[in-house]
């Protein structure tokens, strides 16, 4: 499988030809058009730090797979908007966002279409936002679905640092500051989405 | 080493211990039982300073030390240790990065990588569990079993003072259940410590023997005896014993 690394600003149309797995790290900006082609299968790792804008068209045709596992933490301003266009037959199609938004905006737009006719596709939008220090979230985990033979789930939901995590930890002697940290770096699985960083 | 005075504890305004008492000293094993909803864990969760539970009135005193002045995390630090009923799993933390803060945290000092690998490769030879439980995430797709092995693990490496067992042997199969109470029957004979066990069940105090039984029910111990109480308990039920033992000033 073909592993690339993106830590620049990027705006491209990406053609899957071969299994890909894409890291991506610390863009500000991100404008990109993603085709997967026929059976072919492309995860994208994403851990970032900084406010940005981005912008993901994926369109997939038959027997792909595109998995995307995005966390990050930001103090101001965070956008992403992601419209996926499953196209063709037998493909799967999983979104997995972590965030924690640490005081700013943070806006999360997906738009999941399924399109008129194709069959026995898999689509799932999984959006968990950590909302701490009175910051504001917007979540959209929209689904177009025009066909009958499909699975798709969606789910969204906005927290704070769960407490009961926080007194277990603080039963063992760990303070809340450092409790906290655990918690945070835990759910956004930096170590996991950044390359070599596991 | 403990003593608990004249505790009533609520929540959500409803009152669930009321006028509690109980002293355990330094060595002691106790043990609660109790019919459902009279207050078992309630008390575990007070002395460990959750503040889901508000205390009324009373006192607790912890090696003279008033224990309601202090927070979860300093209590932690000066030994108090719960393994709860459902060990809660959090997403993403490893064993191994939660435990080096809390040991550092307790002992008030800083291991190296080493010395913290060593400590946690010797608890898990002591205990029987495979390594790959230092860097699990905690109690992350566990059995209940598993769960209680892996509290036992954290507790091995912390080397807690007072020790609280809340229903530790529910959701355990029976061969689980006795590798985790030879495991704190070992701990008990090897540290300076004490143990209070909530339980409902006979089979875990076969393996770690209670100096006392005490029976809660409305929120207060209305009879205090010895391992035959809890014997007497799991043959009669809780109604059975009332008929045959009366209450004794343990208090």
């Amino acid at each position: 499988m073909n592993k690339i690394l993106l830590d620049n600003e990027l705006i491209a149309n990406l053609n899957i030809e071969e299994d890909s797995i894409l890291y991506i790290n610390n863009n500000d900006t991100l404008n990109i058009n993603i085709t997967i082609n026929d059976n072919k299968k492309l995860i994208i790792h994403e851990y970032n730090e900084r406010s940005k804008k981005y912008n993901i068209k994926i369109k997939q045709y038959n027997n792909t797979e595109f998995v995307y596992n995005h966390s990050y933490l930001s103090k101001d301003s965070y956008e992403l908007n992601i419209d996926i266009k499953l196209c063709g037959n037998c493909s799967k199609n999983k979104i997995n966002i972590h965030g924690v938004n640490d005081g700013g905006n943070s806006n999360i737009y997906v738009n999941g279409n399924v399109l008129k006719d194709t069959e026995d596709n898999e689509l799932y939008e999984n959006i968990k936002i950590m909302n701490i220090n009175g910051g504001k979230v917007e979540i959209r985990p929209n689904m177009f679905i025009d066909t009958k033979n499909v699975i798709a789930n969606h789910s969204a939901s906005v927290t704070n640092i769960d407490k009961d995590y926080l007194f277990y930890l603080n039963s063992k002697g760990i303070d809340n500051e450092d409790g906290a940290k655990l918690i945070i770096d835990g759910f956004l699985n930096k170590k996991n989405l950044i390359e070599g960083g596991e | 080493m403990l003593e608990i005075k004249n505790l009533t504890v609520s929540v959500d305004k409803k009152i669930i211990l009321k006028d509690f008492n109980l002293n355990i000293k330094n060595n002691e094993i106790h043990a609660l039982m109790g019919l459902n909803g009279t207050g078992k864990s309630t008390i575990c969760k007070v002395l460990m300073g959750d503040d889901t539970y508000k205390v009324e009135k009373g006192s607790i005193l912890y090696n003279g030390k008033d224990l309601l002045n202090m927070d979860t995390t300093t209590r932690a630090r000066n030994g108090i240790y719960l393994v709860s009923q459902n060990p809660i799993e959090i997403e993403g933390v490893k064993n191994s990065e939660m435990l080096k803060i809390a040991l550092e945290s307790v002992k008030g000092k800083h291991y190296d990588v080493f010395e913290f690998s060593k400590i946690m490769n010797n608890v898990c030879e002591k205990l029987n569990i495979p390594k790959s439980f230092i860097h699990r995430g905690i109690n992350e797709s566990m059995s209940g079993g598993e769960r209680k092995k892996n509290e036992l693990m954290h507790l091995w490496v912390l080397e807690p003072f007072f020790i609280l067992l809340d229903e530790i042997d529910s959701g355990v199969d029976i061969d689980n259940l006795n590798i985790i109470s030879k495991s704190l029957k070992e701990y008990f004979d090897t540290h300076s410590c004490s143990i209070l066990i909530i339980t409902h069940h006979t089979n875990i105090l076969d393996k770690i023997r209670p100096n006392y039984v005490h029976v809660l029910n409305d929120g207060k111990i209305v009879e205090t005896g010895d391992y035959k109480l809890a014997q007497d308990i799991e043959k009669l039920g809780f109604n059975g014993t009332n008929n045959v033992r009366k209450k004794k000033d343990y208090e």
